[in-house]
């Protein structure tokens, strides 16, 4: 049943949000072009590879852009159920609530991994356009490029919750972008903030952790936030 | 044997805060009935018929579908059941077609079920343009067309001519009269206009301030409904001690004598008995009682008690 509900989810997606898709990952790139033309000898001259270096550059910008995007697309998502009242149509479905509500997290999620796999794509294409002597580190590339979209869960748990639950969806926009700003002042923050995970910076200097608890807190928040969707009166 | 209800609530509460929106509302719906559900704007209609969806959670009481318990068969209940709640609900950037497509695809029935609805609401020919730009009418007509989608057993419809120009309300009214006969559905109508549910309904509930205050087959409310026979004469207190000693026991108001409808022989015989006794008879008048002035003074009732 969470296929057919699956596929109805994407049956109705606006080309908005297909266009947020691809404009996050070209928005990256082009701030890296950006940052390359304007300070390209002194990002060279830093004592990294030029590989690792390109991909510190990257992580920096993806956190913020994963974080938008998130916000953004949840609230796209639950918005469009809002909007004419939606909502009453869906869950007089018989289908359970629970369902409803983790087809919502997973269309977000699979949208948002489609943005991850362009980015793991353009990173490539970025630096193969420098011919650098070093040799292209796939493995890193996918850890740079994937670890930060597992890391950013608990996010679109908490977004899609605030999206969901609120008609008005000022306050869960606000709320999404201001965490994507304040992310890019949290690097070397508290661990417990979940808005500096996809950094993938800890303590421990394991970037794997930053995984683990995103992926283990992404699922509580929307194992938490699908019963809580499940207890609502629906207006 | 009790009766078999479609559906059934027992003391249905539902509390807001401070406010009780729905107190203790016992409806029953007799299977193939058109129930008509009636009450002023804000008497809570649109709460039950949400709390029958399962759309918001009861404080108290029990609803029962089909012999089942919402609570209980949730699922299994929504899948026979078509419904209309409020404004309709669409994805306004798909077209009609697409809006009904997703929905068929979670109640599984066959493709050719979304032609069949479309020519129903007769939405045929704008079927395949976005819903956004369609007129309020032909946004309900979709909403009713989702509401039949899943071939229901029961349907229910908040308000379904809101927005409808007159033509588009009798066709309204047309299609909800058929349904029960040709696909034995049971229907539950809302409304807060009486000679709406008058013209359809073979059963009818009256709420107000949250409480059932009437509900009966219409036949009984419209006997409620019954004129009066009203006599004027120049002195009425008299007339109308002299006419009970006669026999007739009407009632005496201010200036008038009133009796209940009576028949059209005995309204000449009264007549005679007063000539004939020397008072003078200024006009006898038939005080028609519509349903709509019934309905009034019921709520009325409710909202000064």
């Amino acid at each position: 049943m969470i296929l057919k509900l699956l596929q109805g989810e994407f049956k109705k997606l606006k080309v908005g949000m297909w266009i947020l898709v691809f404009l996050g990952p070209i928005g990256i790139f082009a701030l890296q072009a950006v940052n390359f033309a304007v300070r390209y000898d002194w990002l060279i001259a830093q004592d990294r590879e030029p590989w690792q270096m390109l991909l510190h550059q990257i992580n920096i910008f993806l956190t913020p852009a994963i974080l938008l995007g998130t916000a953004l697309l949840a609230s796209l998502i639950a918005g469009m159920e809002h909007e004419t009242g939606a909502w009453r149509r869906v869950l007089t479905l018989p289908i359970s609530r629970i369902s409803v509500y983790f087809t919502k997290f997973i269309v977000t999620g699979i949208l948002l991994f489609i943005s991850t796999c362009l980015t793991f794509g353009g990173t490539i294409i970025f630096g193969y356009v420098f011919s650098w002597e070093q040799s292209i580190p796939y493995g890193e590339i996918l850890i740079n490029s994937f670890y930060p979209y597992f890391a950013a869960l608990p996010v679109l748990g908490l977004q899609l919750w605030l999206s969901v639950t609120m008609k008005n969806q000022g306050s869960p926009l606000t709320f999404g972008i201001t965490g994507a700003v304040v992310s890019l002042y949290l690097y070397g923050g508290p661990e417990w903030l979940i808005w500096k995970w996809p950094y993938l910076e800890n303590q421990w200097d394991i970037p794997e952790i930053s995984v683990l608890l995103g992926v283990i807190v992404g699922l509580l928040s929307l194992v938490v936030g699908a019963i809580d969707f499940n207890r609502r009166d629906v207006n | 044997m009790e009766k078999q209800y479609i559906v059934k609530t027992t003391n249905l509460t539902k509390q807001f805060k401070s406010t009780t929106a729905v107190d203790k509302v016992n409806i029953q719906i007799p299977k193939g009935a058109i129930y008509g559900f009636l009450g002023p704007n804000g008497a809570g209609k649109t709460t039950v018929i949400k709390l029958l969806l399962g759309l918001i959670k009861k404080s108290a009481g029990s609803v029962s579908i089909f012999g089942k318990e919402l609570k209980k068969d949730k699922i299994s209940i929504l899948r026979q059941v078509g419904s209309l709640v409020e404004s309709p609900s669409y994805y306004g950037h798909l077209s009609a077609r697409r809006n009904l497509e997703i929905m068929r695809a979670i109640l599984q029935v066959p493709k050719s079920r979304i032609q069949e609805v479309l020519e129903i609401v007769k939405l045929e020919e704008n079927a395949d343009r976005p819903v956004k730009g369609y007129s309020l009418g032909m946004k309900q007509r979709l909403g009713i067309a989702q509401a039949l989608l899943g071939q229901p057993e029961l349907l229910i419809l908040d308000e379904p001519t809101n927005g409808l120009d007159p033509s588009g309300i009798i066709e309204m009214r047309e299609l909800i009269k058929s349904l029960p006969g040709q696909f034995g559905m049971t229907v539950l109508v809302s409304s807060h206009l009486l000679s709406e549910i008058d013209q359809i309904a073979t059963e009818v509930g009256i709420i107000s301030k949250g409480k059932l205050i009437f509900q009966d087959n219409i036949e009984v409310l419209r006997k409620q409904s019954l004129n009066k026979i009203r006599i004027e004469t120049n002195d009425c207190k008299a007339a109308w001690n002299y006419l009970i000693t006669k026999g007739y026991k009407g009632e005496f108001e201010e200036n008038h004598l009133i009796f209940p409808e009576v028949d059209k022989t005995i309204v000449a015989a009264i007549v005679r008995t007063l000539v004939e006794s020397q008072f003078d008879v200024y006009r006898v008048e038939e005080e028609k009682r519509s349903l709509e002035s019934i309905f009034l003074e019921m709520t009325e009732e409710v909202q000064t008690s």
